[in-house]
């Protein structure tokens, strides 16, 4: 947990400055792409998070891959080399796009249905989560099967539980009996 | 239990039909880790310290560590049925147990769910298992005395309602033994037992629970059992709950005395958790909360003021009522100046210690006179009791003392081999089997016997005769001075001349 507060710092910091100079949207693509990356091949994530081979190789190779990235990625990324952080590489993309989400008050809502739903469905859902949390809405869809119908959406830390599934729950609770 | 297929259906079509959709918004979050009995989930934003959390699978947790991004929570169930990235919501309830008279007569676990196969229990009261204790005004000074059936306790060791007194002493003295003649003796009479069993083995707390059914002491009884195979967590809650259920009949004016058999091991489950959740160590790895854990717990005990329900009438239904405690601490080769057991001594109102050496010596049970005390009791002991025994324990101390000089061999007066005499039979006279508790004006009258010297003539071998033919003598021949005694609870002149009478008429028969 440590960790990713310490990287929250960082992002944040390059967040600010993205910003004063307008280049949020450009940044945040490469560190996006960066992370997916190292998520999908092992090696590179091997390679930058270990700590035998030095820094200057590190950066060399950093350096080929971010070839035509803004400067501002560059030169975070060098950064974060120099410190030994390396780590935060992993989740940057991530954090960042939580931080320009956040600015441009955007909540991200995860839908979970058992069937795929249509098209006017989203838009009522997307304009009652807008009314009820103040906040733009972004639906990320998730089928869900063992759900078995009805929906269930969970938002920041805030969840709206209408699926069939947790219905049947409470019912088979109700009638064994539970801790009060 | 009876139960019909088609009534059973009955019952879920009936549920079915008057199944309220109720939607609402709920606090959520996702585990982080879990093991070891705890959980750390991230989110829950609102969560409240203590509130009850619900994890996957119906196993549930309680929220203790609130921090930053994340909550640390003690689990209450299986924690192979959780597993990382798990939903965790919060239920707004703060943990509770079921009370009421309904929990009496019965075995439940530490969150109030029955054990003995006897079937669900119809109560509607929960009561937190935090809970305050009452305040100055809201109390009264002990004044009734808690019986417990033994000579040696008391005689020289009274125990008052509300009053708090720790039973210490090595494994194997004899301390279950005590609480179960404690709990056997308050048979017919108005005060409720409960017997909080913390990580003992399940054997011995069904060796109990059987020994209180033998003896028709369950019809009074609540047990609550969080035996060693339970997690820490719900070895850590049992004392808790148990005092939760006692204070809801405390607080309709009943009267109870609770046992915490023991609290060294809820210690060490409270060292557990606590080094789980990464709560910083202190002396012997002990929490720095540790002395507040039992004072908060021990606190609870109470004799309530007779207009408490008046002053507070939210929290009483009724004034009077009193609960007990008595804690048990065991301690390790007889070291009574450890951690835990100081720090419990500090918190209670008096201690009887029960000594290996006096046990094995024969001398059951093993109270070891000099070092226990009752700091509160003596306002509460029966007049008559008071009068008679006043002089128990100065004449044992001074038999201790001389007994040391005795072994010498060397030619002793007449006086001290008189007080040696005297010990010697006192002592007999304190020995008391297990499972046979005595109504007050028995011991009265026994330990007359032995103080005013009756017993000097005959060998200390003769005593436990004498003990049992006198009594029943008494119960045939002078039932008037017997109820007088039990009526009364005073000790006149002219009872005196009646007993002394009876003894030296008894004699002439023994």
């Amino acid at each position: 947990m440590t960790a990713r507060t310490t990287g929250l710092r960082y992002l944040s910091a390059l967040f600010d400055i993205c910003r004063e100079r307008n280049t949020v949207d450009e940044v945040g693509d490469v560190l996006a792409s960066l992370s997916g990356a190292m998520k999908e091949s092992q090696e590179l994530h091997d390679f930058l998070l270990n700590p035998r081979i030095n820094r200057s190789e590190k950066k060399r190779v950093l350096l080929n891959l971010l070839e035509g990235a803004p400067s501002l990625a560059k030169d975070f990324a060098c950064l974060l080399i120099d410190k030994g952080r390396e780590g935060i590489l992993v989740y940057a993309g991530a954090e960042f796009g939580n931080l320009l989400r956040d600015s441009n008050n955007i909540m991200i809502a995860k839908v979970q249905v058992a069937r795929a739903f249509d098209e006017p469905f989203k838009e009522g859902l997307r304009g009652r989560l807008a009314n009820l949390t103040g906040k733009n809405i972004e639906l990320v869809e998730e089928i869900k099967e063992d759900l078995l119908g009805g929906v269930r959406v969970i938002f920041g830390s805030k969840m709206i539980d209408a699926s069939l599934r947790s219905r049947l729950d409470k019912m088979r609770r109700t009638l064994k009996g539970g801790l009060a | 239990m009876d139960l019909r297929p088609a009534e059973v259906s009955a019952i879920i079509k009936q549920e079915i039909e008057n199944y309220q959709e109720s939607m609402k918004m709920e606090s959520v979050g996702t585990v982080l880790q879990v093991g070891d009995g705890v959980a750390r989930v991230y989110g829950l934003d609102d969560c409240m310290v203590s509130e009850i959390i619900e994890f996957p699978n119906g196993v549930y947790g309680i929220a203790l560590n609130l921090e930053e991004d994340n909550v640390g929570a003690i689990l209450l169930g299986s924690e192979t049925l959780i597993k990382e990235g798990d939903i965790v919501k919060t239920t707004g309830r703060i943990s509770s147990v079921p009370a009421g008279e309904a929990m009496v007569g019965r075995v439940v676990n530490a969150i109030g769910q029955p054990i003995d196969g006897k079937g669900p229990i119809n109560t509607d009261v929960f009561r937190p298992i935090e809970g305050k204790a009452p305040n100055v005004v809201q109390r009264q000074p002990v004044k009734e005395p808690l019986q417990t059936g033994l000579k040696a306790i008391d005689s020289m060791i009274p125990i008052g309602r509300g009053q708090r007194e720790l039973i210490i002493g090595d494994r194997q003295t004899g301390k279950t033994a005590l609480i179960v003649d404690t709990i056997l003796n308050q048979k017919d009479t108005d005060v409720y037992c409960i017997y909080v069993a913390v990580g003992q083995k399940n054997s011995t707390v069904r060796d109990v629970v059987k020994t209180l059914e033998e003896g028709g002491a369950m019809d009074y009884t609540i047990v609550v059992s969080a035996p060693a195979s339970d997690q820490a967590s719900m070895q850590f809650i049992a004392p808790f709950a148990g005092c939760a259920m006692g204070e809801e009949l405390r607080d309709n004016g009943k009267h109870v005395v609770i046992f915490y058999d023991d609290l060294y091991k809820h210690a060490l489950a409270w060292r557990q958790v606590s080094l789980l959740l990464r709560r910083p160590p202190g002396r012997e790895a002990f929490p720095g909360d540790i002395f507040n854990l039992h004072s908060r717990l021990l606190e609870r005990a109470a004799k309530l003021a007779g207009d408490a329900h008046e002053q507070a009438p939210e929290m009483y239904k009724a004034g009077g009522g009193s609960l007990t405690a008595l804690p048990v601490v065991e301690t390790q080769e007889g070291d009574v100046s450890a951690y835990i057991p100081t720090n419990v001594i500090s918190i209670t109102d008096g201690q009887i210690y029960l000594e290996a050496d006096l046990f094995n010596a024969g001398v059951r049970p093993g109270v070891n006179v000099g070092l226990s005390v009752s700091r509160v009791g003596g306002a509460a002991q029966t007049p008559a009791m008071k009068k008679v025994a006043g002089g128990l324990r100065i004449n044992l101390a001074q038999y201790r003392e001389l007994q040391a000089f005795a072994q010498f061999g060397s030619d002793l007066d007449k006086q001290t081999l008189a007080q040696l005499t005297r010990g010697e039979r006192l002592v007999e006279v304190l020995k008391q089997a297990q499972y046979v508790p005595m109504s007050v004006e028995d011991q009265v009258l026994v330990i007359y016997a032995g103080t005013s010297g009756a017993l000097d003539e005959y060998g200390p071998d003769r005593v436990k005769a004498f003990e049992e033919d006198f009594l029943r003598y008494m119960h045939d021949k002078h039932g008037d001075v017997m109820e007088q005694i039990r009526v009364d609870k005073k000790w006149t002149e002219e009872i005196e001349t009646a007993v002394k009478g009876a003894i030296e008429e008894f004699k002439k028969t023994f």
